[in-house]
């Protein structure tokens, strides 16, 4: 196991830093220098992760701190995000299209689907051979891998009360440990949908004013119901789908920028949520009181933030 | 206080009257002029105590030097500045600003207003033409800001400034940097033009651009695009300044001429004059819907403003 850090923050810059939890202190190591544009991050295996960077993909071994491989695709666009599921490496390309290519043959020319246009999110259902697709005006739709069909396609939202069209689009996908799908909008709206129900719009949705949700993680193994979401305008909420309110339960303040990506990490035995925002700060706020127990100016964009799987 | 006032009345025996009898005012005021004529005295002996002595002089204490410390502010005297600095100079070289200080493109910059403009928010757009080099200003009548955007982009224009106005009066300014972003919106207040003297004196050189006064990180990207809109090579021969002074967040506008006489500079203002005040700075394009923000205040002046010596710029 060469994770030797807590977390690793991937900057807008190509800057790589692991960083540790230490007596109230981020202590941060330098991985990686300045050179290229970074787009996503994700994990590779237990010693390497996937960068990708405009049409590039690069593997980064953590042990020697040296990119190992280089895999390009040929799409006119960028990558929106990249994730490693049986031997096949699947990247999602912003023009729609969804590339999956092997990762040890070279030579067998990779599949390509179509996925809507403006795609902006892709992620892997963790417990089955599956990944989910969104965008702009691109509803969630859940991809099965061996076959390459859509399993289940997700209804734009209901119109209004005065049948007015209302806008959509997916800013981050997540699921559930019972495969039930949340997905968060840029217009304010977190989604809860049941993919094995015959239902296609959402079973529950929360709702916020003035605001865009951003980034979003579930609770691990905590409850099936539960998650976190950042805004663009610098909140962290905590949303629970039982019950009838839409409000949050609990706000983590602190933020003046948009939180780029939150996520869960356990610190001095308790649970804690990380996040980084674009005004180049890292927090740590205690989950149950909700107050801030760290933050500390890290200079560069932040992009993406790795959790210690 | 009550059980003290039992006990006088007891054994003082008859009561005293409640209030004194009141002074006539022509006394009142002369005894304040006298005690302030000694405090004066005592002030000036103090003085002169402490210009004896050969003491350092003190520093008088103001908002600025008193602000509360911020976690952007570099200092040399921190535990991992070296890093945080190099940090700085690694992110500055890869931002949107990069391509404009190394020298790669000469800015060009399209000035708009909003949809109908009355006549004192076109003529302020006029005298920004007059100053920004190589500048080119349009009416953009019933396109959107998003389409305007686009419209720049497709014709090769570097920054966009739209200025916006209410009764008659500009309050209001959208800095975009195109192709990507960032865009800021600045509140724009105390317009003042130039008469008629100051606007004979302007010339079609390039000005020199400083930026001073802008400490943390947020501050310094903002120094970076509003330097970004003007031309770097400037004209000398012109001897014309452009000042962007920041001062407790109000970020100051200033356009002077400078001369020297028997080595001792001389400053002519040209105008115009204005204040700029930033209400939120976003990521990418003009978005006020679904864009995000690196640092905003509108809807949340009141969470962010917990002291007035706290400051962001």
């Amino acid at each position: 196991m060469d994770w030797t850090y807590d977390a690793i923050i991937g900057f807008s810059n190509g800057m790589l830093k692991g960083v540790e939890l230490k007596n109230n202190k981020f202590k941060y190591i330098n991985l990686l220098d300045a050179s290229l544009t970074l787009n996503n991050l994700s994990v590779y295996d237990e010693s390497k992760i996937i960068i990708s960077s405009k049409r590039k993909m690069l593997l980064f071994d953590l042990k020697n701190k040296k990119m190992s491989k280089k895999y390009i695709i040929r799409e006119s666009g960028n990558i929106i995000g990249v994730f490693k599921k049986n031997n096949v490496l699947i990247a999602g390309v912003n023009n729609g299209m969804v590339v999956v290519k092997p990762i040890k043959q070279s030579k067998i020319v990779s599949e390509k689907l179509s996925a809507g246009s403006h795609l902006s999110c892709i992620r892997e259902v963790l417990t089955l051979d599956k990944f989910a697709t969104g965008g702009n005006e691109n509803p969630l739709k859940i991809w099965d891998l061996e076959t390459g069909k859509v399993e289940f396609t997700a209804k734009s939202p209901k119109p209004d009360m005065l049948q007015l069209k209302l806008p959509c689009y997916v800013s981050d996908i997540q699921f559930f440990n019972n495969n039930k799908a949340v997905v968060s909008h840029r217009h304010g709206v977190v989604d809860l949908h049941d993919p094995l129900s015959s239902q296609r719009r959402p079973v529950a949705s929360c709702k916020a004013e003035n605001t865009g949700f951003v980034s979003l993680r579930t609770m691990p193994d905590y409850s099936d119901y539960e998650v976190i979401v950042g805004t663009t305008k610098g909140n962290i909420f905590h949303y629970d789908f039982r019950g009838k309110f839409t409000l949050p339960v609990k706000t983590f303040r602190g933020s003046t920028g948009s939180v780029k990506s939150v996520s869960c990490i356990n610190y001095l035995d308790q649970m804690h949520v990380m996040s980084i925002s674009l005004d180049c700060h890292v927090r740590l706020h205690n989950f149950s009181s909700g107050k801030l127990t760290m933050q500390d100016y890290i200079v560069g964009k932040p992009v993406a933030l790795l959790i210690k799987p | 206080m009550e059980p003290e006032n039992e006990v006088d009345e007891s054994q003082a025996g008859p009561e005293l009257p409640k209030l004194a009898r009141k002074k006539p005012k022509g006394l009142l005021r002369q005894e304040k002029l006298k005690d302030l004529k000694n405090k004066k005295k005592i002030q000036k002996r103090d003085r002169k105590l402490r210009k004896a002595s050969g003491d350092p002089k003190q520093v008088p204490r103001t908002i600025e030097n008193t602000r509360e410390p911020d976690s952007t502010v570099l200092h040399s005297d921190d535990e991992d500045y070296d890093q945080k600095a190099q940090d700085l100079a690694a992110e500055f070289e890869h931002d949107e600003f990069a391509d404009y200080y190394s020298h790669l493109y000469k800015p060009k910059v399209l000035i708009t207003y909003k949809a109908k403009p009355l006549r004192k928010v076109r003529e302020f757009g006029k005298i920004l033409t007059e100053i920004v080099p190589n500048s080119v200003r349009i009416f953009r009548r019933d396109a959107s800001v998003k389409e305007t955007i686009q419209a720049a982009i497709n014709k090769g224009y570097t920054d966009l400034i739209i200025i916006n106005e209410d009764r008659n009066e500009p309050n209001g300014l959208i800095l975009v940097h195109l192709p990507d972003g960032p865009t800021a919106y600045f509140r724009l207040s105390n317009v003042i033009f130039p008469n008629k003297r100051q606007r004979k004196e302007f010339t079609d050189h390039r000005p020199e651009v400083i930026t001073t006064n802008f400490t943390t990180g947020l501050g310094k990207t903002v120094a970076r695009m509003l330097g970004a809109v003007f031309h770097q090579d400037a004209e000398f021969k012109g001897r014309h300044v452009v000042t962007m002074h920041n001062q407790r967040d109000y970020i100051f506008f200033r356009h002077h001429r400078y001369k020297f006489l028997k080595n001792k500079p001389y400053l002519r203002e040209l105008g115009p004059k204005f204040t700029l005040r930033l209400q939120y700075l976003q990521e990418g394009l003009y978005d006020p819907k679904c864009g995000e923000y690196r640092w905003i205040m509108t809807d949340k002046r009141h969470k962010i403003e917990t002291s007035r010596r706290r400051f962001f710029l």
